[in-house]
Parts: C-alpha cells; structure tokens; sequence
C-alpha cells in the first residue's frame, strides 16, 4: 500500500511527465481500442449472439457471378425445399426488399425502402427492440401478386424512422402507419445499430413464407439465413444444397416454353445458367462482400496500420520517459538500498509506478476510446449491414492495455533492476559526481528515438499521398463544366407513367418548358439513364461489347449543351434522331476507345442482336462526346452511348434535368418543387442537387481519411518530437557539469550547440533512412491495398522529399531546443551544482 | 564485535590493479566510539562501505560478532546488514519525496516490522529527538542540522548496534556539528557502537581511538 501511496506522490511531484505519459499511453490504447472496436464489429467478428460460426447465408450463384463474388438470392421452390428439409438447420430466416413503398411527407409522396421477412426474423441474431416488439409467428401476412401484404399487418420500423416520422416519439407503439395506401401497426423500434440484411431498411414486415404458386413469377430475391444444426457441418449442408441443386435443373429444364408455363419460364432462366448453383456461406462474409466491402476494410485496415504506428512510437516515448525517469532515480534506489530495500523492494517500487502510470494512461485511453469511435463511425457508409452495435471491444482494450503495461513494467524493469544492483557504495557519494550518460544507455535511448523517427516518417508518408491524392482528385476535369449547374431527379409515379413512353416524353418536355421558363435558368437539359449494361457487337471492333444506353434531350433539350460537354466528333442529336427507327447515336469517348482504338469512330456501326426472326438493331456514331465524371471525381465512367430520351421506359435510373443557372440554386429549389407538383400532382420527392457541390462531397469519404491519416501522422511526429527531445533533454542535464567543465576550458557556445545538435541529427539521419526504406518497402507491397490511390504512384517523390524535409525540419526543432539549453549553461554554476 | 584480518580491496584499471586498501588489520570492540582518518583518496569511506557490508568485492577474512562475513553469501551480508548496521551520510541522503515521519518509517518497513510496531517506534524516535513537530515536513522544508538530525535517527530507528558515519557533520555549520557529535555520544554512552570518518579532529575527540589511513595501508591505531 505504501508503494502505492509513494508511487501515486512521485506522479503528482512530476506533473508535467505524468501527464505526458499518461497521455501519450491515452492515446496509443484510446485510438487503438477505438479502431480495433469498429474493425471487430462491422468485418472480423459482425454476427452476434452464441455461435456466429454456425449462421450460414444460403443463395444461388451461376459462373459469372461466382467469378465476381456475387451472392444472388433465393428462389421460392429453393425455400420451400429448404423449409422441407429439417435435418441440416435450426433457424431459418428471410428478407425481401421487393418493391418499395409510398410514404406521404408533405407535398410529395417519398419512396421508402422495407423488407418482407420472415416472423422469426429478428430472433435469428437475437436483436432486440428498444421500444415494443417483434413479430410473432402468427403475425405473418400473406403477400399478394403485387408483392405488397394482402392484409393490414404488424410493422417494426428502423431508429430513423422512428426519429423521422415520429421525432423519436416513446408512444409510437400501437399508432398507425400509412404505406402505399395499407396501413400498419407499429408494434416495435429496432435500435440504431440494426440494419439488416440492408443498411437503409426503414421498416420490416412480417409475411409468410414464399412458396411456389400459380399467380407468380418466382424470382431469386429472397436473402435465405440458417443455422446450422449441432453436428452439421458447412460441407454436409453443401452436399445437400447440391442435390437440390441438381433435383431443380431437372424439375425448371432448359427448353421450357414461356408460351405453356409463363410463371415458371423466368425462374428457368436463371437455373439454366451456365454454372448455376445453390450455395452456402457463413454469414460474416456479407459484411466484407463487394467493393463497399473493400472499400471499408481498406479504410479501416489502413487506420489500424497507423495507429498500431502510434501505439509504438507512444510506447518507445514512454519507455524513454519512464527510463530517463528511473535513471534520475539512480541515488534515490540507492539510498533505499543502503537503508536495507532488497532488490524485491526495490523493483516494487519501481514497477508499482510504471503499473500505475499504466493504469492512469489506460483510464485516459478509455475516454480517448469512446472519442474515437463517434469519430470512426462516420466511416461506415449506412447502406451497410448492421447487426451489431459498435461498442468497446472488451478483447481489443485487453491487448492494448497489455502492451502499454507491458512497456511501463519492461521499462521500468530494466532500470529497477539496475537501480537494484546500483553500488552502494555509490550512495555514500555526491550522486551524479563525474557523471555523463553511461554509452549502453544512450544507445538504448538513442535506438527508441530511431524507431520514432522511422514510424513517423512512415506514417507522415502515408498522410503525403492521401494529401496528394485527394489534391489531385479536386483538380480533376470531370468532362463538363460543373459551376452553375443544377441537378433535379424527378420520381414519376409509376403506376401511371410504367411502359408510357409517349406520355412520360410529354411530361418531361412539359417539365423541361417550365424550367426553362423560370427566372435564372439559361439552358435545361434532359438525361434518362437505362442503368443497366446491354450487350452489343460492333463491326469492325470487338466481338461483343457490353455497353450502357443514355436517353439525353436535344436541340432546346440538349443535354450536352447544358452541361457544356465538349463535342470530340461528328455532331449533337436533332429532332431527326428521335425514334428507334433512326438508328444514330452518340458515343463517349471511352466507348470510341473501346470499340475502335485510335480510329475514327463516327460513322461506325454496332448492333444489338435481336429476337430469334428479327433483324439485329444496328446503330451508327454520328457524333463522340468527351467522357462525363458528375457524381464523383473518381468514378469509373463506362462505355455509353446516348439516344434521344423518348426511347426509354421508367426502368434505371430517374428523368434527370440538368439545368445551367444564374441565381441563387437555393432559391430556385422551392419553385422547382412547386412546378413538379404543379404539372404531376402524384409527382414523387425530387432529389435536387448542386452538381459541384455534389462532386465535392463525393470526396468527402477520402477528405475524412485523409484528415484523420494527417491527425495521426501529426501524432505520432509530435509524440517522435517529444521522444527526441526528451532523450536530448535528458541527455544535457546529465552533462551539465561535462559540458560546464568544457566551457570552463573554452569551449564556446555554438561548439556546444552543435556538440548536441549533431547528437540528434545523427539519430534523425539514421531514423530517417531506415523510414525511408521502410516506407518504400511497405508502399511498394501494400500499392493500392491500403490506401486506393487516384493517380498518384506510391513512392511519388514529390511526396517523399516533402515528408522528408517536414520530418527533418521538426525532428532538428525538438533537438534544438535541448541544444540551446546547453550552450546556456553558465559554467560556474554547473560545477557548483555538482 | 569487528575483526577484520588482512583485508585488501583492489579495482581494475588499464595499467593493472590499483589497490584502495592494503592488508588492514583491525579489532574494533562492542560499544567503541572509533574513528577512521586520513588524507582524501587514503581508502577511509572504502573500509567504511566494506564494515556497512555495502562493499562486497574485497580479500581478506571479516569476522562481526564472530561470524565470518567473508563466507556469506550475498544475501546473508544483506540480512546482517539489515540486523547490525545503521549509516550516516555526510549528504544525509533522505528520501526527498517522504516526509520526516516517512523516512524514518522507510527501514522499518524494509525490516518487515508490522504497521503498528513501526508508528510506535516512529513516534518514539521522532519524540526522542525532538522532532515530533516535524513530523509532516519533507526534508526540503528543514534547515541542514535538522536534516542530519533526521539521518541520525532513521539510522538508529531500526536499532543497530553499529552505527557508520561518513562525515556526518562535513556539511553542518559548528553549531550543528557539535549537536549531532553530542547525539553519537550519548547513543554511545546508550551502548551503540560507532565508527565515523571525519576530517576534523575534533570530532575524532568524542570517540575512543582514531584509525589513520595513507594510501590504503593502515598507518596507525
């Protein structure tokens, strides 16, 4: 107890080294804890409750889409024999996003995305309300042929909604909601976390299971998960998936006659791919699926790398702060060693200090923790599953803890253990009597600083080319000019505008007139994205091209015009080319690259095959435009080419206004709305945008990496900046009296200054190359792995010579200072302080 | 109670051994005041160390209370240590961090004496030498002579029955001085044995016989 009382005194005598090592330590297990929490939650361990290993998704998959990683769902004659079969699984679950729902908000109905699942849904994952309920297995409704409940049911809305639609009201349980014209009971709130099996789920609705039946088309939309029996293994339930696989290529044959057996004709399609299969995946693979997968796992992977940095420059520094501490020390262990302290005494003491720094910089590491996953957080898109809440990760806090302990007890061990074999006789002398820095020591010290240097230099490279790389990113041409330029998704209802061409064209003409007409808008044009690839052979190129249909306006509706997009070839579209019967079509310059290399493109010709007895539908460039970047700077732009918009139905993506302006977008935001409502009264919310600002925000994801990448490398250069000054620091005051006794021979200041300066730069220089070679190293293994990088090459030497410099100028700055302390040292009062 | 035969100590240096004490001879009897002289360098503070038991690379045979030192082990030196010896340093040497009380309770401790043991014995000593009112100060908040004062009595607080001084009083004023000589000799009237090296020959006054050092060899007794 005593050691604990002196150990605890110690600190308070020394606050300004307590309180930088209790925050050094803070921050090395804080951030750490922080980024291994998120990481835990949302990629390595996601799925919770008892047993994750053992919750399986189950879906169907051809060639293609194994290629690719695609996991497709199920259909209901898969289920159905699923749900048949009791012998493999203990749970089994579903969800179906199918159509989206009408909610009316305001003025305008909105489109609300919901999930049909299963009534023992929710307890699959043992995910609990925080208000009211969920389902009970009587509550399942059936679904009619328009995929909607056939009977007003029970609904479980998301925490958005909630706060949305209900501002957060605790008495929603038992109100009403209205959605596409049924109304539901809301019966309980999912917590904030949950998201699944979609991230964006505002509401869940309980509906019984899909079956095969006669009114119809099956379809592989149902996201299927299980859980496997005890005993049952992944591969024994593959075994079982593989001849039902086989059993429906049989029963859904090649050949069937869309004529006969229509409902079952679609379904066939998909069995009949080459490959295709029903498959089994354990659940945790959803969470790192895709390219957002990949994304977010690069994003987090990259932080834990830099992090885990700081956490060992924070470690070097308080293993040198506590060292430099302890070697201070020296005569006080040896005056408690002459009063009869063993060396168990002694290193007691010692270790009880460094236990208890330990503990106060894991207390400030908590706090750091909760900060820093607030922070991360922002980095999970919200489209992502969600099943578990991010919180601190019990395993990760352990570990860091451990490794902060780890260096408080082997850094204060070492000198406890020699404070405890310290010559006694020693004590009974003036401490510090011709004392300098015994030479292991400094090389111990000088070797923590080493490693600092050379993490900083990586991580401040690592910090350099994401500055680049979102610099070079803002600089991008994205192929038109963005200034002034709004953009306004309208949603038509589709129930009156489906397959309408004509009508939908006259709406949108409609539109177009009255934006046009509205104060500030110099130019309005119209684009109709199909949103899905089709598949085209082009004469005189490549075989088969997969390429993507835009419907764009011409003349006073010309969407080049307005966007100002530069026309590379041949000519824009007029009012001739309307109709598919004309068969023109302007391409981008990326498909002119793709079809016909270094050759004239307008002129050339591609088709689309046609039906079995019809003619192909053969197209002709008539003009090339430059490549369009206008929803972030970084999209990958496709081969396209553009037909007039009247061609196209209400599929992909929404009749898109691209409107040139003058004014205020703010302003002109509201009319816009009134005029929508004023031609379509059933008109759907609008999504309008500033396209800059758009294109600005689309690199916020990098802006936030990076800024945090420059936080943590400004980290861990301050926390290397303290580490070299302190060992030069301490270093001076050891020798003062060397350095009086130098002085007092004659030796003149600036020999001084530059007796330690040349100390520090000798450990900076050989920190720097052993970083650099490092950094080259891991940035030549790790390439885009980590940090997905826009044009900008990992060893940019723009970006190393800057990091170098910065790193040198900082690194000399803190051995400055120690320096200019000891060429200040009167002589005189060195020795009498000796 | 000490006997030390033909005890030499020797350090390593570049040109060979360089021997701080030469074939010292010496019977210092239970309950004598003796004190150790010589010039600097003259090996005084070395013998001192190696009798504290402080110094364990030396030659020769050391016998305390007829046991033979010279055979023991070093955990066994310390445990004789921790029994027989209590020091005095000329820089007093307390822990700046304790206080008064504290320092005096610190070879206590070290001597796993129980907790209520130790604050009688603290109490006592603090009244002993008046310096009760001192108790919650910390050395930095006491004049030279009340330091070494403090010393003097974190060196007897455990109870030893030798007590080793190094210059105890080469950084007191005459004043002081004088007051902690009186100290050693009424502890030495009590019983105690004590040897001091000291410069000043009138603090060599209050002890029984003067041991001169030159060079290591012992010169005269």
């Amino acid at each position: 107890m005593n050691d604990f009382k002196f150990a605890f005194r110690q600190l308070l005598k020394n606050p300004g080294f307590t309180a930088v090592a209790v925050l050094t330590l803070g921050l090395g297990i804080g951030a750490n804890t922080a980024i291994f929490s998120v990481v835990n939650s949302t990629l390595l361990n996601p799925v919770p409750g008892p047993e994750p290993e053992r919750l399986m998704q189950i879906g169907e998959q051809n060639s293609e889409q194994r290629q690719s990683g695609f996991f497709h769902g199920v259909g209901p004659p898969v289920f159905q024999a699923l749900r048949e079969n009791q012998d493999f699984f203990s749970d089994l679950v579903w969800a179906n996003s199918g159509t989206p729902f009408s909610s009316k908000t305001g003025d305008f109905t909105e489109r609300v995305q919901g999930s049909r699942v299963s009534s023992d849904f929710f307890g699959c994952w043992n995910a609990r309300p925080i208000l009211g309920r969920t389902f009970a297995p009587d509550e399942a409704v059936p679904i009619g042929k328009d995929g909607m409940p056939i009977a007003d049911s029970a609904i479980v809305i998301a925490y958005a909604f909630w706060k949305s639609h209900f501002s957060g009201d605790a008495d929603v349980i038992g109100k009403s909601i209205e959605l596409s014209g049924r109304r539901f009971t809301a019966i309980g709130v999912m917590p904030s976390h949950f998201g699944f099996p979609w991230g964006g789920d505002q509401f869940w609705l309980p509906a019984e299971d899909p079956h095969v039946r006669p009114d119809l088309v099956e379809t592989p939309n149902y996201k299927v998960f299980a859980r496997l029996k005890p005993g049952v293994s992944a591969q024994q339930a593959q075994a079982m998936l593989d001849v039902l696989t086989q059993r429906l290529m049989r029963e859904y044959p090649r050949g069937m006659s869309p004529k006969t057996d229509w409902l079952r004709y679609g379904y066939a399609m998909f069995i009949q791919k080459e490959g295709w299969s029903i498959r089994i995946r354990p659940l945790r693979e959803i969470f790192v699926e895709g390219q957002l997968g990949m994304n977010l796992k690069r994003t987090l992977f990259g932080l834990v790398g830099a992090l885990g940095f700081v956490l060992l420059i924070a470690c070097a520094n308080v293993a040198n702060l506590i060292l430099a501490r302890t070697e201070n020390r020296q005569q006080e262990l040896a005056i408690r060693a002459a009063l009869g302290a063993g060396r168990v005494r002694l290193m007691r003491q010692v270790l009880t200090e460094s236990v208890l720094l330990a503990f106060l910089g894991g207390l400030a590491g908590l706090v750091i923790t909760v900060w820093g996953m607030m922070a991360l957080e922002s980095f999970i898109p919200y489209w992502r599953p969600h099943l578990k809440e991010v919180r601190i990760d019990g395993s990760a806090l352990g570990i860091t803890l451990l490794i902060s302990l780890g260096t408080g007890l082997a850094a204060g061990l070492a000198p406890g253990l020699r404070g405890s074999r310290v010559a006694l006789a020693n004590a009974m002398k003036q401490a510090g009597t011709g004392a300098t820095v015994g030479i292991g020591w400094r090389r111990y010290h000088g070797g923590l600083v080493v490693i600092q240097v050379a993490l900083a230099l990586i991580l401040l490279t690592g910090a350099g080319l994401m500055i680049e790389n979102v610099v070079r990113l803002l600089h991008v041409n994205p192929g038109f000019d963005p200034e002034n330029l709004l953009r306004v998704s309208v949603q038509l209802p589709w129930e009156k505008y489906e397959r309408q061409r004509e009508k939908t064209s006259l709406l949108l003409a409609d539109l177009r007139e009255r934006f046009a007409a509205l104060p500030g808008v110099k130019a309005v044009g119209i684009e109709k994205e199909s949103g899905f690839p089709e598949t085209f052979n082009v004469d005189g190129g490549p075989q088969s091209v997969e390429l993507y249909r835009v419907g764009c306006g011409m003349e006073e509706s010309d969407l080049f015009r307005a966007m100002r997009v530069p026309l590379l070839a041949g000519r824009y579209f007029n009012r001739d080319d309307i109709g598919e019967g004309s068969g023109t079509a302007i391409i981008n310059e990326t498909m002119a690259q793709l079809c016909w290399p270094e050759e004239v493109a307008v002129g050339r010709k591609f088709r689309a095959p046609g039906a079995p007895g019809a003619g192909d539908q053969v197209y002709e460039v008539v003009g090339v435009v430059g490549d369009i970047r206008d929803y972030s700077y970084d999209q990958e732009v496709f081969p396209t080419f553009y037909r007039p918009y009247q061609e196209l139905d209400l599929q992909g993506g929404p009749p898109t206004f691209l409107m040139r302006i003058h004014t205020d977008p703010r302003a002109l935001t509201q009319v816009i709305r009134k005029e929508l409502k004023a031609a379509e009264p059933a008109m759907g919310t609008p999504d309008i945008h500033v396209v800059k600002q758009k294109l600005y925000d689309s690199t916020q994801a990098r802006r936030t990496y990076m800024y945090y990448l420059m936080v943590i490398a400004a980290g861990g250069l301050l926390l290397s900046a303290l580490g070299i000054y302190g060992v030069l620091s301490y270093a001076v005051t050891r020798r003062t009296r060397e350095i009086g006794i130098r002085m007092a021979m004659g030796a003149e200041r600036r020999r001084v200054l530059g007796m330690v300066l040349r100390e520090g730069a000798r450990l900076i220089g050989v920190g720097v190359v052993a970083g650099l070679v490092a950094a080259l190293w891991l940035t030549r293994l790790l390439g885009n792995q980590l940090f997905k990088l826009f044009e900008v090459r990992p060893n940019d030497p723009v970006v190393l010579a800057g990091v170098l410099l910065f790193l040198s100028a900082v690194a000399l700055l803190a051995c400055w200072l120690p320096a200019r302390r000891a060429a200040r040292v009167d002589p005189m009062e060195a020795l009498r302080y000796e | 109670m000490i006997k030390l035969l033909n005890l030499e100590k020797s350090v390593k240096t570049k040109a060979g051994f360089t021997y701080l004490l030469r074939q010292i001879n010496l019977d210092i009897a239970e309950g004598e005041f003796v004190t150790i002289m010589g010039p600097s360098g003259a090996g005084k503070s070395t013998l001192l160390s190696i009798i504290g038991f402080y110094d364990s690379a030396w030659e020769g045979e050391y016998y305390l209370f007829d046991q033979a030192v010279h055979k023991l082990a070093p955990k066994e030196r310390a445990a004789l240590n921790k029994r027989h010896v209590g020091f005095v340093f000329q820089q007093f040497h307390l822990l700046e961090d304790l206080t008064v009380a504290e320092n005096l309770d610190i070879p206590l401790s070290y001597r796993d004496v129980r907790k209520s043991e130790r604050e009688g014995i603290v109490a006592d000593t603090l009244d002993r030498f008046g310096i009760v009112a001192k108790k919650d100060l910390f050395p930095s908040q006491l004049s030279g002579g009340q330091q070494q004062l403090v010393a003097v009595a974190r060196a007897i607080v455990a109870k030893p029955s030798l007590i080793l001084a190094d210059e105890p009083t080469g950084n007191l004023h005459s004043d002081q001085g004088r007051e902690i000589m009186e100290l050693f000799k009424k502890l030495n009237d009590a019983g105690t044995t004590i040897v001091q090296v000291t410069h000043s020959e009138t603090n060599a006054a209050y002890g029984h016989r003067v041991i001169r050092l030159r060079d290591g060899w012992l010169a005269k007794e």
